[in-house]
């Protein structure tokens, strides 16, 4: 119910456009009465020889209502969509609120999944929330109520006749029929899961199935799988069937009640026998009001339960503290150096311990390396100095002071950050460029892009800064995104910059020239160089190696070497590498 | 056109099922035929002919008689309809599974599995509506307005006629303003794509975004976006909207036409009352299965885009596995010395999607050690699958001991030959369960027998249900290392004379490594081998090094006397160690 209001309540700023469409709404199944009511009318009075005087109101009334009929539905369904599709901007810049407060910590679920599919795939179900839930219960409460109202003007019995038809029909049958089957259908839903789940498995592993011979009795297990899934919707099928034919039974019974109502009071003269017939077609033209309500029954648990899942994403934040204040510009402008104290990190909800009393300093001039095995924990530091995450113990300090006591967003401005795989927006290159810096001028991009080498590969592009990137957009290499992310670091002007793995995905050949480029243009920053790999070691002044979350070995490359520790058998292996 | 032939005749093997769906559903649908006649009659009698309650009650017996089967039938159609759906649902799937099976990892690992799982999942279950409201509701479509046209005519032959000109209407606008929004569509497809996937697009980017600061600023475009892409939608649908409008109009218009016209000649005393009501009630039942049909239209047209990915996946060549004599076999037996030969073997992939191989000439002999080395893309992956059989020769023969390969069943041929990958796959399933893969019948002494070998019982020890304990992505995490262990593990509980090894490219810690290398070790010792190496201490170790470039065979040889040769072989030695200082 909680979630019924709160889904509800996006609908408050439109109001009017709801009512306009509900209005339309009832019109359109008032129009499709309204045609067969005065038809039954026209046909019945006809059926005594009147003058043709008399009828040409009700031939009018049946050709107006036959046309305004189809009218008033095109206009209901586009009226209806634009409420819809206006609800759906409000849930976007609501959801999107929601997740930029949370991320990239929040988004994540407790086994490291990517929560996006399922929030896009419940954003999809609450899409037509509007359409196919609401608006129908509007109207088809509306015109039950008309109805009613309508046919117990001709005799009251028949307007209750009606109304308890429609309700039971629209409302109480759909209601059972979902509580009756919200069991069968968490298990079918559930069903489907691991079937989808175990069919992936079996893909992905199908070398190892088969190597192992174990492939035939691996597809019999999916096969299961899928039988049950089919047994499951088998069930399914009867209880819509069932569902069909109670609508249809009960749609029938009441026109059978109203008969039986009404004969008699046309047989004592208290009916004429033209209202018999109206009366008669009425009863059945009503029911399409509530026709739509069993599907929109099925909408609502859907809605409701993608509404949980998004709400209770929302709700999970943690709440921010008295907001703190931003970090003074001059102190960014003047940052030279940052000091990691004794930092400890473990992921929430996970026991392993990832980081442990790690020290590190970041100097305005110098490159620091970290260096490792992957999954060592090293890309957990970037994400602390971030502050995505909290370090469970330990403290980063700016020239002396803790960047706690400054805003996250303020602090972030401290720190340009290039990761193995740069995210690239579907969007044009200058407003790829331009999030860095957003009052760019285009000569500025010309000249970061210059800078970064992009140059000759911005003599191909089509549309120069206009050219789209991104999935539909313009195909680039490994090199050059990552060059365009040095371009984003450089428009932002840092004072330092975090180079997570930036070669990791790249040749030999490629990564030795862009190592060249990032010593070149970073120069003056201070840098921290994270890598599993040993290609450009020797530019960084100081190198920590990290394994297992803790750092055993520190100095230059040669002083470790020199050790003949880990550091050096580490060396060693990857020199073994044919 | 070609897919909907094929899925119909997905219906010849479900027997009966169909025809009595379409039986039930005529049943159904004619039974408001009889309907409408018994309410006219009551209504006629009661108004014209001043029947009381108790004259009709028989018809009104009747009446109820007839919506009690009307009932049972729409319960009947609706219940076989899915039926027929479940059961062609899950026998593609079936057909699916058997035929990605057939094709072999070669394939699943040319694909994306997630694409495969959507063609055998999701795609699959959109041929449900096809089967279930589409296919059905088109013999609906015609035969239900010729019964009723087959009714009325005698009765009222105009109102007949206002029915038979303006059905062919009803398809013919369809079409019209169907081909108009599919233009509008096309035309505005970039723009509602773009604007469509932005939101994804920005969800996806938002730590990007966070890191540049940007983060709160992109609300408002959300908003922007959002709004955009409304009003493109909206102008689509403005268009896709009218077929409908043009169905209804058609429809209540008829309906209206047919109204007046009746009343008119009523009046006139050129038809009965009973008569004229009775087309009346008719009128809107002739045009529903059209609308029916219009509804479903688009569903039916989802399972035939849906078909066309499974019916490619289903007709996809597979490697020739014919058996190629009929004389008698002698028995597989690796555990007695064997050779294995490569006759002029080559290998291409249908779609240039992998590595080739180039006529292969080859011996290898039980109880050495062999070890591939060469470029990446050079074939030594595509070799280790030819062994074990994942791809087959596309021209040549390997054959064990002089009999080809494909004599052999799968089944005995992979039995005897131990595969341990660099990533193997971990199933959601416990720790026992993945590493007692080829037999669920191994006791769990083997199993802890084959983690001791492979290093892996103190992990084993700190899982909190030790065995029993799931694995995989939804249970306890393990690290490349222990993973490799896994496979390891795997290998030795097989006891297989013939293993194929290929070395882990990616460095763990070297403590670790160099732990890995022993139980290796152990694994390799008086089995035959052949390695994928990436490592050079690997490679001094065994007896034949076999150089491959280009899919051909360079060099092969000792390893002592490759390098002395100071050929590719010595090259390939000295620049890897360039690379590395």
């Amino acid at each position: 119910m909680k979630e019924i209001r709160q889904l509800l309540s996006f609908l408050r700023p439109f109001a009017k456009e709801v009512a306009l469409s509900v209005l339309i709404g009832v019109a359109t199944i008032g129009a499709g009465v309204g045609m067969l009511g005065t038809s039954a009318f026209l046909i019945a009075s006809a059926a005594l020889h009147p003058s043709i005087a008399d009828l040409q109101v009700a031939i009018v009334g049946v050709r107006f209502f036959g046309i305004s009929r189809s009218v008033f539905r095109y206009l209901e369904r586009l009226v209806s969509h634009s409420v819809n599709l206006r609800v759906l901007t409000s849930l976007r810049v609501w959801l999107y609120e929601a997740a930029e407060r949370v991320a990239p910590a929040g988004l994540q679920t407790e086994r490291g999944g990517e929560l996006l599919n399922r929030v896009m795939a419940d954003l999809d179900t609450l899409e037509n929330f509007y359409v196919r839930v609401v608006s129908p219960v509007l109207v088809a409460v509306v015109i039950t109520a008309g109805m009613s109202l309508f046919l117990g003007g001709y005799f009251w019995p028949l307007g209750l006749i009606l109304a308890a038809g429609m309700l039971l029909n629209g409302f109480i049958l759909p209601g059972l029929s979902i509580l009756l089957t919200r069991h069968s259908g968490a298990r079918l839903q559930q069903a489907r899961a691991d079937l989808s789940a175990n069919l992936l498995e079996t893909f992905q592993g199908l070398a190892d199935l088969q190597a192992s011979g174990a492939n035939e009795r691996w597809l019999q297990k999916v096969e299961a799988d899928s039988r049950k899934v089919g047994r499951l919707q088998l069930f399914y099928g009867v209880l819509t069937g069932f569902n069909d034919g109670m609508a249809l039974l009960v749609l029938n019974l009441t026109l059978l009640a109203v008969l039986a109502a009404a004969i008699p009071q046309v047989s004592a003269g208290q009916m004429s026998g033209v209202s018999l017939a109206v009366v008669s077609l009425l009863t059945m033209a009503a029911f399409e009001a509530t026709n739509t309500l069993p599907q929109a029954a099925q909408n609502l648990t859907a809605s409701v339960a993608s509404a949980r899942r998004l709400f209770s994403l929302v709700r999970s934040q943690r709440v921010e503290a008295e907001p703190l204040p931003d970090l003074p510009e001059e102190r960014l402008q003047a940052a030279e150096r940052i000091e990691i104290r004794g930092l400890d990190f473990s992921y929430p909800g996970n026991p392993q311990v990832v980081l442990q009393h790690i020290d590190l300093t970041l100097q305005r001039g110098r490159i620091t390396a970290l260096v490792g095995p992957s999954g060592g924990g090293k890309t957990s530091l970037v994400n602390l100095l971030l502050r995505f995450w909290q370090p469970a113990a330990g403290t980063i300090l700016l020239d002396g002071v803790d960047i706690r006591t400054f805003s996250e967003e303020s602090t972030r401005r401290l720190f340009g950050v290039i990761s193995q795989s740069s995210y690239l927006f579907a969007q044009t290159l200058r407003q790829n460029l331009r999030l860095a810096k957003p009052e760019a001028t285009d000569k500025e991009l010309m000249m970061v892009l210059q800078l970064a080498e992009l140059e000759e590969w911005y003599q191909t592009l089509p549309e120069g800064l206009s050219t789209w990137l991104g999935e539909q957009g313009e195909r680039m290499s490994g090199g050059e995104r990552q060059r365009l992310a040095i371009a984003r670091v450089l428009l932002q002007d840092t004072p330092f910059v975090l180079l997570d793995e930036p070669t990791a995905n790249l040749d030999a050949e490629t990564e030795k020239r862009l190592l060249a480029t990032l010593k070149r243009v970073f120069a003056d920053k201070g840098v921290l160089m994270i890598t599993h790999r040993l290609a450009g070691l020797e530019m960084a002044s100081d190198i920590e190696f990290i394994a297992g979350g803790q750092v055993s070995e520190k100095g230059d490359q040669n002083q470790l070497l020199a050790q003949k520790g880990a550091f050096a058998r580490y060396w060693q292996l990857q020199k073994n590498q044919t | 056109m070609f897919n909907n032939r094929r899925l119909m005749q997905m219906l010849r093997q479900t027997g009966a099922l169909f025809p009595f769906v379409v039986i039930f559903g005529l049943l159904s649908g004619g039974l408001v035929i009889l309907q409408a006649l018994e309410l006219s009659k009551v209504i006629t009698g009661v108004f014209l002919q001043g029947k009381t309650l108790v004259e009709v009650k028989g018809l009104l017996w009747l009446f109820g008689g007839i919506i009690l089967a009307r009932v049972l039938f729409t319960i009947l159609n609706d219940s076989l309809a899915n039926a027929l759906a479940v059961k062609i649902k899950t026998l593609l799937r079936s057909q699916l599974l058997q035929k990605i099976d057939r094709l072999g990892p070669a394939y699943t690992q040319s694909q994306q599995s997630g694409e495969l799982v959507t063609t055998a999942f999701q795609g699959v279950e959109a041929l449900d509506a096809y089967f279930s409201q589409y296919l059905p509701q088109i013999l609906l479509a015609v035969m239900l307005p010729l019964l009723i046209l087959g009714v009325v005519f005698p009765l009222d032959w105009l109102s007949g006629l206002v029915f038979l000109l303006t059905a062919p209407l009803i398809p013919f606008f369809m079409a019209l303003v169907g081909r108009a929004s599919e233009a509008e569509t096309k035309k505005q497809w970039l723009a509602l794509s773009r604007l469509g996937a932005d939101f994804l697009d920005t969800l996806q980017g938002l730590t990007t975004l966070k890191t540049m600061g940007q983060s709160k600023k992109q609300v408002k475009r959300v908003a922007e976006v959002s709004d955009r892409y409304r009003l493109a939608t909206m102008n689509v649908l403005r268009i896709t909207f009218l077929s409908a409008f043009v169905l209804e109009l058609l429809a209540t218009i008829s309906t209206a036409v047919v109204a007046v016209e009746v009343g008119l000649r009523l009046l006139y005393g050129n038809l009965l009352f009973e008569q004229a009501f009775f087309v009346l009630l008719l009128a809107p039942e002739f045009y529903q299965p059209m609308r029916n049909l219009g509804m479903r239209y688009h569903a039916g047209m989802t399972g035939v885009t849906a078909s066309v990915r499974i019916f490619q996946l289903l007709d996809e060549t597979e490697p020739s596995r014919v058996l190629v004599s009929g004389e008698a076999v002698p028995p597989l037996d690796l555990n007695r010395p064997f050779n294995l030969t490569f006759e002029n073997v080559s290998f291409a992939y249908p779609q240039n999607n992998g590595d080739s191989l180039n006529e292969i000439r080859l011996r290898l002999d039980s109880g050495r050690s062999y070890t591939l080395v060469g470029h990446s893309g050079a074939g030594k992956s595509t070799f280790l699958k030819l062994l074990m059989r994942f791809i087959e020769p596309t021209t040549g023969v390997m054959a064990l001991n002089g009999v080809d390969a494909r004599s052999y069943t799968l089944k005995e041929w992979r039995r005897q030959i131990s595969w341990v990958s660099q990533k193997p796959m971990l199933f959601n399933t416990s720790l026992l369960e993945n590493i007692r893969l080829e037999d669920e019948s191994i006791s769990e002494e083997a199993v802890w027998q084959a983690l001791e070998q492979a290093h892996l019982v103190d992990f084993a020890m700190t899982l909190p249900e030790r065995l029993q304990t799931p694995v995989g992505e939804w249970g306890a995490r393990l690290s490349g290392g222990q993973a490799q262990r896994v496979a390891l593990a795997r290998a030795f509980l097989k006891e297989a004379a013939l293993v194929l090894l290929d070395e882990p490219a990616e460095h763990l810690d070297a403590d670790l490594e160099a732990e890995l290398a022993l139980s290796t070790q152990e694994l390799l010792r008086q089995r035959t081998v052949v390695t994928i190496a990436h490592r050079l201490n690997t490679l001094q170790q065994s007896d034949q090094v076999i150089l491959l470039e280009h899919g051909r065979i360079l060099e092969q040889g000792q390893p002592d006397q490759l390098l002395r040769a100071n050929g590719a072989y010595a090259r390939l030695i000295r620049s890897s160690g360039e690379a590395a200082a």
